[in-house]
């Protein structure tokens, strides 16, 4: 199927030669050796010359005017080994699939023609659709988690239209995004498209890494570039694909064990003997004891998703077009996700001078999150409740019966001992509404006027249009006073970009191509939201049947980009490579001192496989080394705001009169935060199955934008400003071997990791040091960026049960004090991350499991102060923990006496490293024999999916994956398993 | 030619597209420097100096400041709301150090940015007349606002004023424009105690002279009683005692603030916000205007039907009441049952005094009352303690007992002197001001230290485990709240001026 997809890719990419002289007629068949079926667009040269000629629909080849002095024809075909036989009457010339070559990807980035992967210079790691189609997460950036070195995928919740957070090489800024661009089909996206995406939708996933491949995105390229290509229709028979997976998931890992209602007795004597006991101890006497984490977080919430795509050539034009529903429950009560797609990518060559394609996409996604998870500390918080309800509360009613045992009868609305809503009773009440229609796509327009000229441009829109929802129904707790709430938003980006790109060739070595272009990014947004009091009857919930009226929100604004490059690229016999670009930004966030800036970058490529030297080196298939030196910017500040520079006012009201207050600070010098990487790096192969990569890269970060903190007597906290610097330094290594590669059975293992180091160099003003107040972080020059500077705990005095810390010197101390505070070593951004993953083929079976991990990460667990802390004893249950709190002398133990008083220290810090089963696939793709009779059906593949089956941790918190400093009450990360077939007609 | 055609079409579009214009402005807001350009701006700037202070003087800290008095006991449910401050316990980190140093200079800075840009408009000469008095008006505002900003950063960072040693004590920087950077070079550092109340009393000078509007019962806006009554605040702290009996008998004797003696008509000043003893009530709006009351919450704020006291009055301070006859016990609190959280509901005293006006809310109440700001029987009490102060034990008593007999039904006028005196004019302020005031303040001027015991609580078993038995001298540092750390790190000329003890 593959092959014949990829012929007219064949017809494209070799010239055939013109016939020349008449000598004898070679003709012949091409096969794969891998099914006997015939291998169409084969190309076949006689061997030293120009004749040549492609295999037809059947595999049959013939070559009319074969010079009587020609020995041997040379047989290649894209994803095949190139072979080269000896003529004789009627060939079969079998061919082999290579799989270094299938792993060729063509990568289209924004500008310019496409390339493949190994010819350019720049640091670029590629991740295929086999890797991201068939996850039950409906974002598909989860899935590259571990995939590329140097690339840190973290999803942070088990909310199921949560999106992720990435992180390449390191954190290469502080107040600034540290994302990177995402490009779809050559045009910029948002990250929030990402839930809008139907992963089967997409052929690869592409990450430039160095300068060289990403400063011609200038400004917005300084966290590296992610570009996702979307599929396009292929082969000349139209093929039509319906998959269908259904799954359920569960928390991924299990939280802290809390008491019983016997332990949380025993201990709530100890520490508070003058307490009321009637409610524990009657309890106790009828047997009650909750798990109310089994009772607020499922085991089993149902996800499904079904896909269906037609695609296909006829005549000039390709097209792809599917459609998609995703459905998933949350673990947790009023969360979960709808999704539909459609996608449609359709391009045609109008005239030989003129192609034109569109690439569109449309997702409705309707979801509801939890209103009460995103504050850690609140009762109704689900996962902070089932840790600090009381094991003596009932979700149920409680009937005595006449022998003396209980049961339980209907759900309680009020949980009465605890003096507080059932959340089930309240976000049943409090209904959310969340709904988005995005629309992201783009359309080209490509002349070819003379040969090697392409005029191309393209006109691109991300934009979405959401609404918001709120209820809170009357009912009896809110005194039968409710309120509702509606917000409508709607985004808009629209990207312009016109290029002209010119390759030429002198001598068939010296191969040239220069670039020119411009590009203008105008992004819109507006919003208006309103709020009513005095909902009376839950039939009428509209902001209209509202009695008091809260002033509306309305927000209006508008960011403009402009930017003009050039790229120039050479290569003699693609032996050595040289290129280099030049970009300049203008953007309408700064200050008018400073709005422009260039970034430009320099790279070389030596493949010395190519030298006659290594030529006949058999065990060595490939070699190429690699440097890189550039600039790329940061503009995407924290909290995206749009008018940075300017020093403005707020409004509000004082007894109905407006009022101004001053509320930003002007900068007109504020500017770009400039990024200087350094790449050195190569690609090998050695025996065709053994791939080594590995880069060093050193990336400097100046100028960064930064909320600069202000004296507060100036009537500002901070200033945005351009200040500081620091670096990340690190290396990359992967590496794949096939162990096994023949036509029954295929194993290969891969793996990847990535160490960096980051250091801050340069702070505020005459600064060294900055604390960032209540976070446990501190910048310091000298160290990185994210190390927890705390106070030390050590321990507990066996003695006397009082907590034991380090002060400043190092010397233990009993005397808690916040000025004691040191770095600790310990740090929140993972020094070391990577993955492995294996693959085994078998017949139709296949078997797909990839790891990753990360090393070195710490994360505070904020729950525990709450939940292993004796003030909190009679208020909230603990964990079983607290069983070993210290009560006597000589009690060597972890858990400090009652009147010790708790602090934020050390002693809430934890590894938060974990190794994880990212995901697991088994398949078996139904032979061939057996669908044949079906007489319809090409190809049946059915397969099962587990996503975070396994994770080794130390994190005793919710889940070590969280991007993050702390973590409270936070929603957990899920563990998903799907079933699914997959048919191909 | 077809070709061509397209091609410079093609050509076109490319041109067209290449500049957008990069000079953009907001549309929600507008630039700081040029937003007092006219009276109405001025107007603007002076509705902020009355929305700021409604934000502020029953948010958070002030009941910080009132969890550190020993007036009120946590509950076993009070979850370690305001805990640090109740056990004594906080770091210079706190949110509070930070919040109230920062709201106080951001309001400072807005004052600032009034008065030159007001300035500018008087100094341009093409106001009308009418015009004029009015900017002249919000530049009284102005002053009034920055006299007050000053005074309460000296009340919470500054130890309390001695005569003595104000030139060398510690007040707190000074600025008289607004002008932000990041250049930390130009950043002040702590002025003498002297020179902070200097300064605000030459802003309370210049506020009496430009601030001419007529006082009136609960006047929403900043008036000429409402200036003189921060005067009198002023002048106690400073030891001032002649001004501060000048300032505040002369809104006694105005007699535009009569003292209430009705206990119905006292008790619904309280729910609706109405009476005759508020010189300043901010405005609140319902749905548009509203200002959470931290003190409210803390004592009876409601999270499902009842409420669930945070923090409940000592029996101390149930004690000091004749509860039969004080229209001020039954006005404050309330023996009910509460939202117990722990242990089954049960029935305690709570305060009461910020229940919620009912104009403001459906439904549940969430403590919204009209905050008052200034109320004529604190007047009382310090010309009551000025006097006393000042060795006229004659006029103290007096004036004590007008106040006891507007509050206390048959009240009997006792010749109090001495220590006596001191102590039932220190009483009267907790019976009076109860729950209203921080009343840390009041501690800390008078230096009695504190002593709250475990045996003051209303119900032992319904204490939190930790904190409530606390003895604090009257020299302890943490009566001065340390300079919040973040000012610390970001301004080098303040980093070696920390309170003592931090």
């Amino acid at each position: 199927m593959k092959r014949r997809m990829l012929l007219l890719l064949t017809c494209c990419i070799i010239g055939i030669g013109m016939v020349m002289a008449q000598v004898s007629k070679v003709t012949g068949k091409v096969l794969s050796e891998e099914d006997g079926e015939a291998v169409i667009g084969a190309t076949v040269m006689v061997k030293g010359t120009n004749i040549g000629t492609v295999t037809d629909a059947d595999g049959f080849f013939s070559l009319n005017n074969v010079p009587g002095s020609a020995k041997e024809l040379e047989v290649s075909y894209v994803g095949m080994e190139a072979q080269i036989v000896r003529i004789k009457p009627n060939l079969t010339i079998r061919m082999r699939t290579s799989s270094e070559m299938l792993d060729e990807v063509l990568i289209t980035g924004t500008y310019g023609s496409a390339k493949k992967l190994g010819s350019m210079v720049g640091s670029v790691a590629s991740v295929k659709s086999e890797r991201i189609s068939n996850r039950p997460s409906a974002n598909f950036a989860d899935a590259l988690q571990g995939q590329v070195a140097g690339l840190q995928v973290f999803t942070s919740s088990g909310e199921p239209s949560e999106n992720v957070s990435m992180r390449m090489r390191g954190v290469g800024s502080i107040n600034s995004s540290t994302e990177p661009l995402f490009i779809l089909d050559g045009s910029p996206i948002s990250s929030g498209v990402f839930t809008a995406l139907n992963p089967s939708d997409i052929e690869n996933v592409t990450i430039l890494k160095d300068a060289s491949s990403t400063s011609i995105y200038g400004s917005r390229a300084a966290n590296g570039v992610v570009v996702i290509t979307s599929k396009r229709g292929r082969g000349s028979k139209p093929t039509v694909m319906v998959k269908g997976q259904y799954g359920f998931s569960q928390p991924a890992l299990p939280t802290s064990e809390m008491m019983n209602t016997t332990q949380y007795y025993n201990l709530w004597k100890t520490i508070n003997p003058n307490a009321d006991f009637s409610q524990i101890e009657n309890a106790m006497r009828l047997g009650i004891s909750t798990d109310w984490k089994d009772y607020f977080l499922k085991d089993n919430a149902p996800t499904w998703q079904l896909d269906a795509s037609i695609s296909g050539m006829a005549n000039k034009t390709n097209y792809f077009i599917s459609a998609s529903h995703y459905d998933a429950d949350g673990v947790e009560p009023a969360s979960g996700m709808r999704r539909e797609t459609l996608r449609s990518n359709l391009d045609t060559k109008v005239f030989d001078w003129l192609r034109v394609g569109v690439n569109l996409g449309l997702s409705y996604e309707d979801w509801e999150t939890n209103g009460f998870a995103g504050t850690g500390n609140s009762w109704y918080n689900v996962s902070t409740l089932s840790r600090w309800a009381f094991p003596f509360e009932t979700p149920y009613e409680v009937l005595e019966n006449a022998d003396g045992s209980i049961s339980y009868g209907k759900r309680k609305d009020l949980l009465d001992v605890l003096g507080l809503w059932n959340p089930y009773y309240l976000l049943e009440n409090q209904p959310t509404e969340k709904n988005k229609i995005r629309l992201f796509g783009n359309m080209f327009e490509e002349i070819t006027p003379i040969k090697g000229l392409t005029l191309r441009a393209s006109q691109a829109m991300d934009a979405f249009d959401y609404r918001y929802r709120y209820r809170n129904n009357p009912a009896k707790y809110n005194n039968y006073s409710g309120s509702a709430a509606e917000t409508f938003q709607r985004y808009s980006s629209f990207t312009l970009t016109n290029t002209a790109e010119y390759k030429f060739e002198i001598n068939k070595l010296h191969n040239f191509t220069a670039l020119i272009g411009q590009e203008s990014i105008i992004y819109d947004g507006s919003s208006f939201g309103t709020s009513v009091d005095g909902i009376t009857d839950d039939r009428l919930t509209l902001v209209s049947h509202g009695t008091t009226y809260k002033k509306p929100s309305a927000d209006l604004k508008k960011k403009v980009m402009n930017s003009f490059f050039a790229r120039a690229e050479y290569n003699f016999d693609e032996k050595y490579y040289l290129d280099a670009s030049y970009r300049t930004d203008g953007s309408s966030l700064f200050g008018v001192n400073n709005r422009w800036a260039s970034f430009f970058s320099v790279g070389a490529m030596w493949n010395m496989k190519k030298e006659g030297f290594l030529s006949d080196v058999d065990w060595l298939s490939d070699l190429r080394v690699k440097a890189s030196y550039g600039t790329t910017g940061n503009s995407a500040f924290e909290g995206d705001p749009y008018y940075p520079a300017l020093g403005l006012i707020g409004t509000g009201n004082y007894n109905g009169g407006q009022y101004f207050a001053i509320s930003s600070v002007q900068n007109d010098d504020l500017t770009w935060e400039k990024q200087k990487t350094l790449n050195i790096g190569f690609n090998s192969c050695f025996f065709n199955r053994l791939n080594i990569d590995f880069d060093f890269y050193n990336k400097v970060t100046q100028d960064m934008l930064m909320t600069i903190p202000f004296s507060y007597t100036t009537g500002h906290g901070s200033g945005w400003g351009n200040i500081g610097s620091m670096f990340n330094r690190g290396v990359e290594l992967s590496a794949s071997y096939d162990i096994i590669s023949n036509k029954d059975m295929f194993w290969s293992v891969s793996a990847n990791i990535n160490y960096n180091k980051n250091e801050i160099t340069e702070l505020f003003g005459g600064r060294d040091e900055y604390v960032v107040a209540n976070t446990g972080l501190k910048y310091e020059v000298g160290k990185p960026y994210g190390e927890f500077y705390y106070v030390r705990w050590v321990g507990v005095d066996p003695q006397d049960g009082q907590q034991i810390w380090l002060d400043k010197d190092g010397n233990e101390t009993k005397v808690y004090d916040e000025n004691n505070a040191a770095y600790t070593g310990k740090q929140q951004y993972a020094p070391w991350s990577g993955g492995f993953s294996t693959r085994f083929d078998w017949k139709g079976f296949s078997v797909n499991a990839d790891f990753s991990f990360m090393l070195g990460k710490y994360m505070i667990d904020n729950d525990r102060y709450f939940v292993e802390n004796p003030n909190f004893v009679g208020q909230l249950n603990q964990t079983v923990e607290m069983q070993n709190m210290w009560t006597t002398p000589g009690q060597i133990t972890n858990i400090a006496a009652v009147n010790s008083p708790r602090y934020f220290d050390t002693h809430l810090l934890e590894n938060a490293s974990f190794l994880r089963l990212k995901s697991l696939t088994i398949g078996y793709n139904l032979p061939q024999s057996m669908l044949r009779k079906t007489g319809f059906i090409r190809g049946l593949r059915v397969f099962a999916v587990g996503r975070n089956l396994l994770t080794a941790t130390k994190y005793q918190g919710a889940d070590p994956e969280v991007d993050s400093n702390l973590q409270l009450g936070k929603y957990p990360n899920t563990r998903q398993f799907s079933f699914g077939a997959e048919f191909t007609f | 030619m077809k070709k061509k055609t397209i091609l410079s079409l093609f050509a076109c579009c490319c041109a067209a597209f290449t500049a957008c214009d990069m000079d953009l402005t907001s549309e929600t807001s507008i630039a700081t420097n040029e937003s007092v350009q006219s009276v109405l701006d001025c107007q603007k700037y002076s509705n902020l100096f009355h929305a700021e202070w409604r934000s502020y003087l029953q948010n958070t800290y002030a009941m910080d400041a009132l969890v550190q008095s020993g007036l009120i006991t946590a509950t076993a449910d009070y979850g370690n709301t305001y805990g640090a401050f109740y056990r004594w316990e906080f770091t210079i980190t706190d949110g509070a150090f930070s919040g109230c140093w920062s709201n106080n200079y951001n309001y400072i800075a807005n004052a600032n940015v009034l008065l030159k840009g007001a300035q500018a408009l008087l100094d341009a000469n093409t106001l009308s007349d009418a015009d004029r008095a009015s900017v002249r008006l919000y530049m009284g505002h102005a002053y009034f606002s920055r006299a007050f900003a000053y005074f309460e950063l000296a009340r919470h960072f500054c130890k309390s004023y001695e005569a003595s040693t104000a030139t060398s004590d510690y007040g707190v920087p000074l600025v008289y424009e607004y002008n932000p950077s990041s250049n930390d070079a130009s950043y002040p550092e702590r002025s003498s105690l002297a020179e902070t109340f200097a300064q605000i009393d030459d802003d309370l000078a210049k506020a009496e002279e430009l601030v001419i509007t007529a006082g009136e019962q609960n006047s929403a806006y900043i008036t000429k009683d409402v200036v003189k009554a921060l005067k009198a605040r002023v002048a106690l702290e400073k030891e001032d005692y002649p001004s501060a009996i000048s300032a505040a008998t002369s809104l006694i004797d105005s007699g535009t603030y009569p003292l209430m003696t009705d206990a119905d008509a006292y008790a619904d000043m309280w729910v609706h916000d109405n009476g005759t003893e508020a010189i300043w009530q901010f405005a609140m709006i319902k749905g548009q205007e509203e200002c959470p009351n931290s003190l409210g919450s803390a004592f009876s704020g409601i999270i499902d039907v009842l409420p669930r006291p945070s923090y409940i009055p000592t029996k101390t301070v149930l004690g000091l009441y004749d509860q039969d006859n004080d229209i001020r016990y039954d006005a404050y609190f309330t023996y009910d049952s509460i939202d117990a959280q722990s242990v089954s509901d049960f029935m305690l005293t709570y305060c009461k005094k910020w229940p919620g006006n009912p104009d403001f809310y459906d439904g549940k109440s969430s403590n919204v009352n009209k905050t008052k700001a200034f109320r004529i029987s604190e007047m009382y009490l310090i010309a009551a303690e000025a006097y006393a102060m000042s060795g006229d034990a004659a006029n103290a008593s007096e004036i004590l007992n007008e106040l006891k007999a507007a509050r206390i039904k048959g009240w009997n006028d006792k010749a109090y002197s001495g220590d006596a005196l001191m102590k039932e004019i220190q009483d009267e302020y907790v019976r009076e001001l109860f729950g209203e005031d921080p009343h840390i303040f009041n501690m800390k001027r008078w230096k009695k230290g504190l002593n709250r015991s475990t045996s003051e609580a209303q119900v032992q078993s319904y204490l939190p485990a930790l904190g409530t038995d606390m003895v604090k001298s009257a020299d302890d540092h943490m009566w001065v709240w340390p300079i919040p750390k973040d000012e610390i790190d970001s301004n080098p000329q303040i980093k070696g001026q920390q309170n003592e003890g931090y």
